[in-house]
């Protein structure tokens, strides 16, 4: 999917299109699933660890992209990040829902085929589509840099992150925060033109 | 709790949501607040466009298309065209359930034969199995070129292609009637036959009126296809042989000699 403003513009129209629920809208809508959907599974897939549970999130929420799309206002965020926050609360919901059982097993799994290839934070230095927050990931001490991506990526827990770090988690607590804050003093409220 | 007075605790539970590091009672009650607080959703936007382009760098993993469509069936406007299209191609019973009504095929007929006199129209008789039965002219005259048609329509029933083609020829004449083409995507045009296996046809290029030349005479391609579908692929079309997108349009391929 290339980031470009280009595609970022046909996004736009094509919702303000599927918006409109005119004749066309469909095609319309169908143009965008064609052209997000599989940037948005790899991120479902990446949190939710298991294919079932990617499909039937990523399913919801085109559904809920169709159903909103209306309400879309393209001033305030890209279109990308929208769809993408859209997907990440749903799995984040999914993941934090009460009672929830753990995939652990399926957890070792997936990790042995990510092992295989270069993870999403070396993808995102390399990245020339990521911009500012891959610039301003550079400007984090490594452990915060590490904590946050991890977090974001794998959709983990201040607790998950302790463990799977393997430090206390007031540390890595402090990680996040203090990454965090340094993050939005080099992105500002620019990133919502910039995303 | 009172949390309005508490900018940085603010700040720092809404980077946190988005983030995705609260635990779930934390995420649940923090959700809960933003439902009434204006303000606090667009802190949280604020954050989503700080971090959610992050995203970009995740390996994208093209979805099964089953995903599109149990999506397509959801937002369809009519529920029952919804149902089928969900079984689009895995069911022939489909394919044989979706015949085009006899006032479609004399619709396009009318398109087709454009300037003709009209009184050569009605001497013609729609025959329901046109393949195996195909359409004949009822004097034994014979105004047209022996033909294959195709009318292509999209999930409302609006009529959005229609092929043509003379037997013995390998130029496909196309009438899209699509408001305006995908940028990021292809149109790909597909024959079926009647095992509903699809073979490309090539790419369907512009709005109006076109020509796609055929692998081989009409005689010896289109004549195998009982159907016609269009489905949306990445750019430059399918690299699998196959459908991998959404079928946009779809329709019975006709023969008329």
């Amino acid at each position: 999917m290339a980031n470009t403003p280009q595609h970022d513009q046909r996004l736009r129209d094509l919702l303000a299109v599927a918006g409109r629920r005119q004749p066309g809208s469909q095609a319309a809508f169908a143009e965008l699933y064609q052209s997000t959907s599989s940037k948005l599974f790899g991120v479902a897939l990446r949190i939710l660890r298991r294919s079932d549970w990617a499909e039937e999130v990523l399913q919801e929420c085109y559904v809920s992209i169709w159903n909103h799309s209306a309400n879309y206002q393209a001033g305030l965020s890209a279109p990308m990040t929208w769809m993408t926050s859209i997907v990440r609360n749903r799995c984040l919901d999914w993941l934090r829902r009460p009672n929830f059982e753990d995939p652990t097993d399926d957890d070792r799994v997936f990790d042995a085929v990510e092992s295989a290839e270069p993870g999403p934070l070396v993808l995102l230095e390399r990245s020339t589509e990521a911009g500012a927050i891959a610039r301003c990931l550079q400007t984090l001490e490594e452990k915060q840099r590490q904590a946050i991506s991890v977090a974001f990526f794998e959709g983990l827990t201040h607790a998950e992150l302790a463990e799977k770090l393997g430090q206390p988690l007031g540390t890595v607590k402090t990680w996040v925060r203090r990454g965090l804050i340094r993050l939005k003093d080099c992105l500002g409220v620019a990133g919502i033109a910039g995303a | 709790m009172k949390y309005g007075d508490k900018p940085e605790l603010i700040e720092r539970l809404s980077a946190e949501y988005v983030l995705g590091t609260l635990n779930g009672g934390a995420r649940r009650r923090f959700a809960a607040w933003l439902i009434n607080d204006a303000a606090l959703r667009r802190t949280v936007a604020e954050w989503e466009a700080r971090l959610n382009p992050m995203a970009v760098a995740v390996a994208a993993v093209p979805p099964p298309r089953r995903i599109w469509d149990r999506v397509a069936a959801a937002i369809a406007p009519h529920p029952a065209a919804s149902a089928m299209h969900a079984r689009f191609w895995d069911s022939l019973a489909f394919w044989r359930s979706f015949g085009l009504a006899a006032s479609g095929v004399a619709a396009v007929l009318a398109v087709f034969i454009g300037l003709r006199p009209p009184q050569i129209v009605e001497r013609v008789q729609i025959v329901e199995r046109p393949v195996e039965k195909p359409m004949r002219v009822s004097d034994g005259a014979n105004p047209w070129q022996p033909s294959y048609v195709a009318t292509l329509k999209d999930r409302d029933g609006k009529t959005m292609l229609m092929l043509y083609v003379g037997r013995n020829s390998d130029e496909l004449w196309v009438k899209y009637e699509g408001d305006s083409m995908p940028k990021d995507a292809s149109l790909e045009l597909w024959g079926l036959d009647s095992a509903g296996q699809p073979k490309s046809l090539g790419l369907i290029k512009k709005n109006g009126s076109d020509t796609m030349k055929l692998p081989a005479m009409a005689d010896a391609s289109v004549a195998s296809f009982k159907k016609m579908a269009v489905s949306m692929e990445p750019m430059g079309g399918s690299q699998t042989g196959t459908p991998t997108g959404p079928v946009m349009y779809q329709g019975d391929c006709y023969t008329f000699w």
